[in-house]
């Protein structure tokens, strides 16, 4: 059962002559619980469209539909509570709030939701993602990968359909890379989230169940994974 | 550096709220000291031409000078403006009515004397040329009453001399010489400049020689004398000019105060303190404000500094960009600065301008204009340029010192956070998330949210204080005030004495005027005596208390001051029955006029100590007030002294022994402002003698010069208070004693007028018609009984009260509309820090809506953030205004006698104001960061 459908996404950015078009019609879906890994060399617009799966950024054309419904045609509102409920959108550069430690910036979606925390699934989060201990820390003061792991558990915590990941391992080394990787499969295999990875790494979409190709902002390729 | 210099305007476009902020700052600091010099040198330009026009556009007069002199001056004097006059003769004119004759001197002047004196004509014009005459007033009466008009051809006699021989220099031969001249009437003078010029070459006491007949200047003159109006290139040069041989100098010292070369220099030196002052408030509420948006521009461009520093730029380029940016703005702002200052000194103009003119204006019509003065708008600029320049100047270290590392990971702010930040629950619960965020940005922006603090906090303290200066100035203002009942007080002019019918008929034509609604005729008197305290009425004894600079003792003899007031039989008991009361006779108090004498201060107390002197006998030490006696006194001097000025003074003096004395009665020289004589008191039974004393080496005269009898003591009858006062009686400022005017029977008084009247307009001219009919008469001398003058005269009260309030409503303006401009200030400040703080957190908010906050979590998070900032402006800026009003209350209060009022409507409303301006701008920069998506402000972090 297809969970997120995309109909002719398209972004372009500028106008006239100096328009440049990140995504160009593309079109595909993704089924319930699958772990899809989108591939292509730098430019050819995959963090564009997971963005806009996101809907942290708009397509100037196209359509998106997550369980049939139309995330567009929401208001900026509807589209706020979506985000937090729905999506749980982990980027390269970790995007942590500054302010807030990793307790909070890991609760970040369910506070803004105005729900009790789930206490039980927090701990059990920082137990996954080793992040024991390091509850009162800000951002600033964790590694790298720390910070990867706590923008995974935020991610994460809110048990969202759907999990996007933009390069997650993008400036993280071998043994922080495999670990992150691991973590976002078990996961996708214990919540049954769907889990989209944006990635360089041929080891890392060689994992996942499919791996669509982008180039130049179209769908070249798009193959399931023995 | 080109390329520094590129990035750097780069990022100003980039940013343009911020720069527009900044731009706002930089132009509201170039207008205000535009406006603030403009307005300077349009006062000082209005002054100057206001005291040219009524004392002559001239430094220096060399009234009587002989040929030889005048070419001398002319040549050697180094004058910059000269204009010449010459006498050529005296008319006598022999005027009806009057047992002598008047002298008026013929004139002949060049052109530039019409510029160094304003004359004027009533009738005609000014002669153009030598057989050419425009003469006085009173000689063109004499000359028509001749039969001869303007444009009459007329022969005159002209004598060499002045009839006094006054000039036995110059004109050593005895014998006056008389001569005929022919002149073509065409004017009559209408100002009396060059009158008052003439005076100053006769006695003084020659009245009639007050006029004088222009016309100009010929090739066949033969002049008595010549007379030089100069102007030197620099002011002070007059003085060596005076001891340059040309006899007799007549300094302008009025015009000459105004350039700062007075004898004095008071007016330039307080004009240019409160400009100083002026500036100097707008200087540092200028750097301030600058300063802070240069600080948050730097701190906006952090990373780019630290990123261009990490390449190798060195400090001095990072800093050059900073100053770059300062330029650009400081030329953009520069143009449109000066032009709203001209603006603002225009709108000044508009709404000041009458009222300089109605404080200024002595008789002349000088108007008000704005003096676009190239160095002033020069030190505007200047002083504007300096203030960017200083307010650049840290901010430019600061990015220079900045680490590259810390700049380009921007963890510096985060740092400062406190190691555990964890949300309590019931902190959760009571502030809600949005609350909780606001709390920990706020923690992280303090240092840059203290200029706004700041801003706000000076801007509340500006209001507060203002306002309640405000208040406390109006009501000691109103409290000094002699506010009447009355419209119009109609009286006869001093000399009017002994002429009832006069004075009478004149107040009945008064009295019959439709315009009248109501009239009272009364007789006002102070007296001042001294009191037994435990008899004052409780009303008379909180009157006094609050008169005193010491405490009112409660038993003993003191000295008190009454107003009593006799009003016309039946007005007295018509207010009395309009409250449903009556008199009452058992509340009397005896009141026994008495004077002070020379005693000795020592501390608050004063005791007769002064040994030797021939009054260590008088009686009775008193406490109080000394000076408020002299009403009684002023009156006896008048009729002693006729023709003296007076110079009242209460001012205590210590001797040259050491001995204290109070200076009771002094007599100045007309018009002179020097002190002829000072005279001591004495009492002697019902007698008060007074002493020349001579306050340098502390002697008084053996035998008095004076001697006045003070009276029988006086039984004045208490009644009760009343609410609504007789015409005639002040309402405020005094406690005064009412009683009815047959109560003075017997006495030669002579009653005033008070009238209320229902059209004031129309009254006001009947009334100055009358005057003016009465002035008439008296100049063509058919107005006279016996040998006194009847001159009807009028106190307007109304114009009074409305110019009163006129001056405290200008005060008020001024002060409003100066902490306007620094609420302005702050204001553009304000907006800078909180929009720019906004900006700079565009990523944060893009992340927070990215895992998604909504907007009413975002407005939440950003009105509790500036909340608290402005609540903490609030809890600084509102008990430490307070503190400092109630201390300028204790300080000038106590001695105006006004009560503290809390300012309720200035706290509301900068209470409001404050929660206002913070709130529209998070409004409006939330809703500019709304308009992007999530993933743009994400990105918006880096070059």
């Amino acid at each position: 059962m297809d969970i997120l459908r995309t109909e002719n996404l398209t972004k372009r950015y500028g106008q006239g002559d100096n328009a440049v078009t990140a995504l160009d019609r593309v079109s595909f879906s993704v089924e319930k619980g699958e772990f899809l890994a989108i591939v292509g060399p730098s430019g050819s617009g995959k963090s564009t469209l997971l963005h806009i799966l996101g809907a942290v950024d708009r397509p100037t054309e196209g359509k998106v539909f997550l369980n049939g419904q139309d995330v567009f045609a929401q208001n900026e509102d509807q589209l706020a509570i979506f985000r937090r409920r729905q999506v749980g959108l982990i980027y390269q550069f970790y995007n942590l709030i500054p302010v807030l430690n990793i307790r909070e910036n890991i609760t970040l979606p369910v506070l803004l939701d105005g729900r009790k925390v789930n206490r039980r699934r927090l701990e059990d989060l920082m137990d996954l993602l080793d992040l024991r201990g390091r509850d009162d820390h800000l951002p600033s003061q964790l590694s790298g990968g720390q910070q990867q792991r706590v923008s995974i558990g935020r991610a994460l915590m809110n048990a969202p359909a759907i999990v996007l990941a933009d390069e997650p391992t993008g400036n993280l080394d071998s043994k922080n890379s495999r670990q992150i990787v691991e973590l976002l499969k078990d996961s996708n295999r214990r919540f049954g989230q769907t889990l989209i990875v944006i990635t360089h790494d041929p080891a890392i979409a060689l994992q996942a169940d499919r791996i669509i190709t982008l180039e130049d902002g179209r769908i070249v390729k798009d193959d399931k994974v023995q | 550096m080109k390329l520094l210099r590129s990035l750097t305007w780069r990022t100003m476009r980039q940013n343009r709220a911020r720069s527009l902020a900044t731009l706002a700052g930089i132009l509201l600091s170039v207008a205000m000291f535009t406006a603030v010099t403009t307005v300077g040198v349009s006062v000082w330009d209005y002054v100057y031409r206001a005291t040219a026009e009524d004392r002559g556009d001239y430094y220096i007069c060399f009234p009587r000078l002989t040929q030889e002199q005048r070419d001398r001056l002319l040549t050697e004097g180094n004058l910059r403006e000269a204009a010449e006059c010459r006498n050529l003769g005296y008319l006598r004119f022999a005027y009806e009515g009057n047992a002598g004759y008047a002298v008026d001197p013929i004139a002949a002047v060049d052109e530039e004397y019409f510029s160094a004196q304003s004359v004027s004509t009533s009738l005609g014009r000014l002669p153009e040329n030598d057989r050419e005459l425009t003469v006085s007033m009173a000689a063109y009466r004499y000359l028509c009453r001749q039969g001869y008009d303007l444009g009459d051809t007329v022969e005159l006699t002209l004598y060499d001399r002045l009839p006094l021989h006054f000039y036995e220099e110059l004109v050593p031969d005895p014998e006056e010489v008389a001569f005929t001249r022919e002149y073509t009437l065409v004017g009559v003078l209408d100002y009396g400049i060059f009158f008052s010029q003439e005076n100053l070459i006769n006695d003084g006491e020659n009245q009639q020689l007050q006029t004088a007949c222009l016309t100009r200047m010929g090739a066949g003159d033969q002049p008595i004398w010549y007379r030089i109006y100069g102007k030197t290139a620099d002011p002070r040069a007059v003085y060596d000019l005076q001891n340059g041989g040309y006899g007799e100098t007549i300094l302008n010292d009025a015009l000459l105060s105004v350039c700062g070369a007075g004898s004095d220099g008071a007016f330039p030196l307080s004009l240019g303190a409160i400009y100083g002052a002026l500036i100097g408030v707008v200087l540092i509420a200028a750097v301030w404000v600058i300063s802070n948006a240069f600080s948050i521009s730097v701190s906006q461009r952090a990373r780019e500094f630290g990123l261009l520093a990490s390449v190798g730029a060195t400090r001095k380029q990072i800093r050059a960009s900073v100053f770059t940016e300062a330029a650009i703005l400081y030329a953009m702002g520069l143009v449109g600065g000066l032009a709203a200052g001209l603006g603002l000194s225009w709108l000044c103009k508009a709404l000041y301008g009458s009222w300089l003119e109605g404080q200024f204006s002595l008789g002349g019509t000088t108007p008000v204009r704005v003096v676009i003065s190239p160095p002033a708008l020069l030190l505007a600029a200047g002083i504007s340029g300096a203030a960017v320049l200083l307010s650049a100047w840290k901010p430019a270290r600061l990015a220079g010192k900045m680490s590259p590392i810390e700049a380009i990971r921007h963890s510096e702010e985060t740092r400062k956070l406190p190691r555990r930040q964890g949300i309590r629950p019931w902190t959760y619960r009571l502030w809600g998330l949005p609350g909780v965020l606001a709390k920990k940005y706020y923690a992280v922006h303090r240092r840059r949210y203290r200029s706004t603090v700041a801003s706000l906090a000076v801007s509340v303290s500006l209001l507060l204080c203002v306002w309640t200066g405000c208040d406390m100035v109006t009501s000691a203002a109103e409290a000094s005030w002699d506010l009447h009942t009355a419209d119009f007080e109609c009286f006869a002019l001093a000399g009017s004495e002994g002429m009832p019918q006069e004075l009478g008929d004149y107040f009945a034509r008064v009295e019959a005027r439709p315009e009248v609604e109501e009239s009272c005729r009364f007789v006002s008197r102070t007296v001042s005596m001294t009191v037994q305290a435990e008899s004052l009425s409780e009303p008379y004894r909180r009157y006094l208390a609050g008169t005193g600079p010491e405490a009112l003792p409660e038993t003993g003899e003191i000295l008190v001051e009454a107003e009593v007031v006799y009003v016309q039989d039946g007005a007295l008991e018509a207010a009395l029955a309009q409250q449903g009361l009556s008199l009452d006779p058992s509340k009397a108090l005896v009141l026994r006029q008495r004077y002070t004498y020379p005693d000795t201060v020592d501390g608050r107390t004063r005791t007769r100590t002064v040994e030797g002197s021939p009054f260590a006998d008088a009686p009775g030490a008193v406490t109080g007030r000394v000076g408020s006696k002299f009403d009684i006194m002023q009156r006896a001097a008048e009729e002693l002294m006729p023709g003296k000025s007076l110079l009242w003074d209460g001012e205590e003096h210590i001797g040259p022994g050491g001995e204290s004395y109070v200076t009771f009665l002094e007599f100045g020289g007309a018009g002179t402002g020097e002190l002829d004589h000072t005279y001591l008191p004495e009492v002697a039974g019902d007698q008060l003698r007074l002493y020349a004393y001579d306050p340098a080496t502390g002697e008084a005269a053996a035998q008095p010069d004076l001697e006045m009898d003070i009276g029988e003591p006086l039984t004045l009858t208490l009644g009760p208070e009343l609410e609504n006062a007789p015409l005639g009686v002040q309402t405020k400022n005094s406690l005064t004693l009412i009683y009815p005017l047959s109560a003075l029977e017997g006495e030669d008084v002579e009653p005033h007028l008070a009238i209320r009247v229902s059209r004031y307009a129309s009254m006001r001219s009947y009334l100055g018609e009358e005057r003016r009919l009465a002035l008439l008469q008296v100049n063509l001398g058919t107005r006279e009984t016996g040998s006194r003058i009847f001159l009807p005269d009028y106190t307007d009260y109304l114009e009074n009260e409305a110019s009163l309030r006129g001056t405290l409503a200008l005060v008020r303006g001024l002060s409003y509309g100066f902490a306007a401009l620094i609420a302005l200030l702050a204001t553009a400040s304000v907006f800078n820090t909180v929009s720019t703080s906004l900006l700079l957190r565009r990523r944060d908010l893009g992340m927070l809506r990215s895992v998604g906050m909504d907007a009413g979590q975002t407005y939440r998070m950003m009105l509790s953030e500036s909340v608290i900032y402005g609540v903490r402006a609030l809890l600084w800026s509102v008990p430490a205004s307070l503190a400092l009003c109630y201390g300028f209350y204790l300080w000038s209060g106590a001695v105006n006698h006004i009560d503290f009022s809390m300012p309720w409507g200035a706290l509301g409303i900068a209470c409001f104001g404050v929660l206002a301006l913070v709130l529209a701008t998070t409004v409006y920069s939330v809703a500019r960061l709304r308009r992007e998506v999530p993933m743009e402000a994400i990105r918006s972090d880096g070059i």
